[in-house]
Order: structure tokens, then sequence, then C-alpha cells
């Protein structure tokens, strides 16, 4: 079924859309990543342009974060005090991300910034997670435990707060110039950011990691929530029609992912989701640096 | 094809029989007629093709231009720095035809000084790009030219005249093709009757081509109402992310 697409101005089959968005759900569930780092490539690389494929991004991860937030809510495994720092870090962030968005866009270097941010961000991280699988891989039987808590200066900061769920007592700085860090990234490049902020809450903010995705999920609601907004009035590239298919394939493939995700050993899970996101970045890099078949780009000029 | 004959006949039948009677009350030697002057795009629109005839009193020869909404146009040049392909240089043009199409009798060199061609914007490559900013140590052509390749590959611009096809001494015809992604909005049609090198008539008829259908609809709404929209693109997803758990929830 052929459907025109009025934001991305293109005609796509609504079937293939369906089972994309299932693709990418099936394997942010298997992950247990949110997979906007895999949409929003991917449509680039399906000649959606970078602005729209970004704007659509942050509609349809707010889909796939309500859904894995109802999940750990009903398994008590959100703390909504640090959640409302990060929401509310998150939404200035994502405010200001949108409007660098647009700047960028206007003075026509969005694309390669978005380009350039992937392949550091993906790089960095698929960098990390490989080493890290291969270390466990390798050295599978004793298993190092790491201490709970080790003082740094993150303890050092003042506003101390103390959260009941996460029991912990730290400052209320760190969460929400988290969110806000987040919020920026999640406009620039379409994503949740879920990679990011899992390991920074627990190394930095020292959270028990059984509250971590839901937390984060739920601070990943607001940021993406406002950052669509943002980017609908700012940047008016959010294509309803395209976020919606994918979401509905998305929300689906995820619950099968979940249960794929479960049978397969932790070590080799992360080390495939390392490959896939070096593979990702590595696709992009090339694209940056290969001579483009035409160094010439036409586009109209706005706000004139 | 038969249809199109048939449209034809009706065409040329209605223009000879009111030929006289308008000719008199404008006092013009030229008319034309447009097959239709309103095209709406809806979601299976892959281009379209529309016919404009005319009645001419006088032998001469005549040119045809439609020249689609303007709009400024930024060509940007990627060069190499630091190994990456980056925008580095760019030019932008004021008043930029969204589309352009011309065609004429015989070759426009031959129906007209070029001096008379350059003042109408006649021909693809006399169309007026001036420039509103430059930021370049390369030549402005390159960066003209460059639209130009970019226009022609999308079928906005063509880079020969089409051809106006006189069917007896007083009546003509032309093809103008809309490819797929024509913009939309307001174009302007223009007929001239060229006789020893000068203009004797001129005639224009307005062309309208808008979207229309459900995505459309979207897509208006989207830059008219951009808070409701983003609430409403919100509000979507919510409601798809919450009814996802919620159906999965037993199973």
């Amino acid at each position: 079924m052929e459907i025109y697409l009025p934001i991305a101005e293109l005609s796509a089959n609504a079937l293939i859309l369906l089972v994309l968005g299932g693709g990418v759900g099936l394997l942010s569930g298997m992950f247990g990543v949110g997979g906007g780092f895999l949409m929003t490539p991917l449509l680039i690389f399906l000649g959606v342009t970078p602005s729209v494929a970004v704007g659509t991004g942050t509609n349809l991860i707010i889909a796939s974060s309500v859904s894995g937030t109802m999940a750990h809510w009903r398994r008590g495994n959100v703390d909504f005090v640090i959640g409302a720092l990060i929401s509310c870090g998150g939404a200035g962030g994502a405010w200001l991300g949108a409007f660098l968005f647009k700047l960028l866009s206007d003075a026509g270097q969005i694309d390669l910034v978005i380009s350039l941010s992937y392949v550091l961000f993906l790089g960095v991280v698929g960098c990390l997670m490989a080493v890290e699988s291969l270390r466990a891989t390798v050295r599978r039987q004793r298993t190092v435990r790491r201490k709970a808590h080790h003082h740094t200066w993150i303890h050092g900061l003042p506003l101390k707060l103390r959260f009941r769920r996460s029991r912990l007592y730290v400052s209320a700085i760190p969460p929400f110039a988290l969110g806000f860090l987040m919020g920026i990234i999640a406009s620039i490049m379409g994503v949740g950011g879920g990679f990011f902020m899992v390991p920074a809450m627990i190394y930095l903010i020292g959270m028990p990691t059984a509250v971590v995705v839901g937390t984060s999920l739920l601070g990943i609601i607001v940021i993406s929530s406002v950052s669509c907004f943002a980017h609908a009035i700012n940047n008016n590239n959010v294509d309803i029609i395209l976020g919606l298919l994918l979401a509905v394939g998305a929300v689906i493939g995820a619950q099968y992912g979940t249960r794929i995700g479960g049978r397969i050993r932790a070590e080799h899970l992360r080390g495939l989701l390392a490959l896939m996101v070096l593979a990702v970045g590595g696709r992009l890099a090339y694209s940056l640096v290969v001579m483009p078949d035409d160094p010439f780009a036409v586009a109209p000029l706005w706000g004139n | 094809m038969r249809r199109v004959l048939k449209l034809l006949g009706l065409i040329l039948a209605a223009g000879v029989a009111a030929m006289p009677a308008a000719a008199q009350e404008h006092d013009e030697p030229l008319l034309i007629a447009l097959s239709t002057q309103r095209i709406e795009i809806d979601s299976n629109f892959a281009g379209t093709s529309i016919l404009l005839f005319g009645a001419t009193d006088v032998a001469g020869d005549v040119v045809v231009s439609v020249r689609g909404p303007e709009q400024p146009v930024v060509v940007r040049r990627k060069l190499r720095s630091v190994g990456v392909w980056v925008n580095r240089e760019s030019i932008a043009f004021r008043n930029v035809p969204g589309y352009y199409f011309v065609a004429a009798s015989s070759p426009l060199e031959d129906i007209a000084p070029a001096e008379l061609l350059d003042r109408k914007q006649l021909g693809s490559e006399r169309v007026l790009l001036e420039a509103i900013w430059f930021d370049t140590s390369g030549e402005a052509d390159e960066f003209r030219a460059a639209l130009h390749r970019h226009r022609e590959r999308d079928s906005l611009y063509r880079a020969e005249p089409g051809v106006v096809e006189f069917i007896d001494e007083r009546l003509f015809r032309t093809t103008i093709e809309l490819p797929a992604h024509v913009p939309t909005g307001d174009y302007l049609v223009e007929a001239m009757l060229m006789v020893d090198g000068e203009v004797l008539s001129t005639r224009t008829s307005e062309l309208t081509i808008e979207k229309a259908g459900f995505s459309a609809d979207i897509s208006t709404f989207a830059r008219a109402d951009e808070a409701l929209y983003g609430i409403i693109a919100i509000a979507l997803a919510l409601v798809a992310g919450w009814l996802g758990s919620f159906a999965f929830r037993k199973g």
C-alpha cells in the first residue's frame, strides 16, 4: 500500500515501513536500547533528508519509550525523583538542541553535524562495548565485583537530596546536568540517548542497575516530547505518518526482541550490539570521507 | 491519445469560433488557451502534461514560456577539509523560478536578437540568476551551472527548448511537461508573437498547481499551526506507545 509521507515528501510502502519499524524494534528489544541511533541513520540511508529523519526520530522515540517505561514501572523500577530532575534538565537541553539545529540548518552544516555526532558517539560507545564484551568473554570465570560506592568529586557537590528508590544521597546537580546534555544530543541526533545515559547514571551518579533503565526511559519520554515539539515548531521536520507507522512496528517488534534477547548470553549480546553500533558509525564515516558524486547542493534559502 | 485528439478538436473548434469576436474585443492578433489552469497534486501524482493551444492573425513566430513560483535559492559547494567533505562555499540567488519551460516555433536565436531574448529571459540559460551573496573563491558561473544541472536532473528545467507546432497557418500548439516533483504555487504562462525580431503581441495565462488530499492537508496544517501539530504528534506517539504496552501485557 503506497502512502505519501507529507513532511518527508516521499512515497513509500506502508507495509515496508511497518516491517522496518518492527526490525529496529526487534533489535532494540533484544539489546535493551532505544533504537533511535539505528532508525535515524537508516532513514537517511533510505533517502529521507537528515532533518526529517531526526525530527521524525524524536516522535518515534516517544512511542517506544512509553511502552518501555510502562513495563519497568509495573515492576517498580522507576525512580521518579531522579527521573523528574533528568526531565527538567532534559527539557531545557532539548529546546536548546532544536534551536541549535535550526541555526546549523540555516548555515548549511546540519547534515555534517548529524553525521559527525553519530560517527563520534557510535565510534566511542561501540569501541568501549566491544572491548568490554571481549574482556568479559575471555575471563568469564573470575568476575570482578565493582565497589558499590566509591566517593568521587560528584559526591562533593551541593544541593544534596535523598533519593529513596535509588537509596542514594547525592547532589541534584548531576542528574539535572546529565539530562540537559542528553536533551541537546537527543535534539541534534534524533536519538533517545539511553546508550549514553545508562552508563552515566551507573558510573557517575552511582544508581543501582535495576532502576537505571526504567528511570532513563522516563527521562527520555520527556526529552523526546520536548524535542519533538521544538522540532515541529522550529524546523517543520516531524512527519506524523512516517513516525506513527514506524512506531507501531517498533513497539510490536520490541516485545519479541525482549524474548529473543533473554535467551542470548549477556556478553555475546553486548558484543553483537557493539558490532552493529560500529557498522552504522562506519557507514556514516565512509559517506563523510568518500568524494561526493556532486560537490554542489541546491537548497531553498529560508528566512529571506 | 484518443482523448487528447478529441480534446484538441474541441478546443480548436472553440478557439476558431471565438477567434473573430475575441480578436476584435482585445484588438490583439494572438490568442491562447490551456487545456487546464489548475492541477491538483495528490499522493499518486507522477507528473502530467498540459496542452497550450493558440491562434494568430499575423504570420510570425510564437514563443511560449512557463515560469514556476520564484524563491531565493542557495547553492553550496563541498570542499575537502581534514579529510571530510564539508559545505564550504555558497552563493545565494534571488527569485529563482522553481520551474522553467520555453518552447518556440523556430530556433530562438533565429526569432529574435540576443538582446531581446536576454531581456525577456527566454531560454533556460537566460533565466536571470542574480546573486544575493557571494561566498566563494571560485567562479559564480560554476554555481549557476550546478543549479541548472540539478534542476535539469529533476526535469524542472530543460536544456533544449520545446517545440511550438503550427497546425495550419493560424493555429499552433505546444505540450508543457510537468514532472513529479513540480513545485506548488502560481505559474505564469506567457506566449509572444514575434515578427521581424520584435514582439508584436503578448498573451498571458495563469496556471495554479496545488496539493490535494489527506497528505496535503497534513503538510499544510504542519506549517500553518506548528504548535498544535507538535502537540498532536506527541499525543499520537504517547497513545501508540501506551496501546502497545497494554496490548502485550497479557501476552
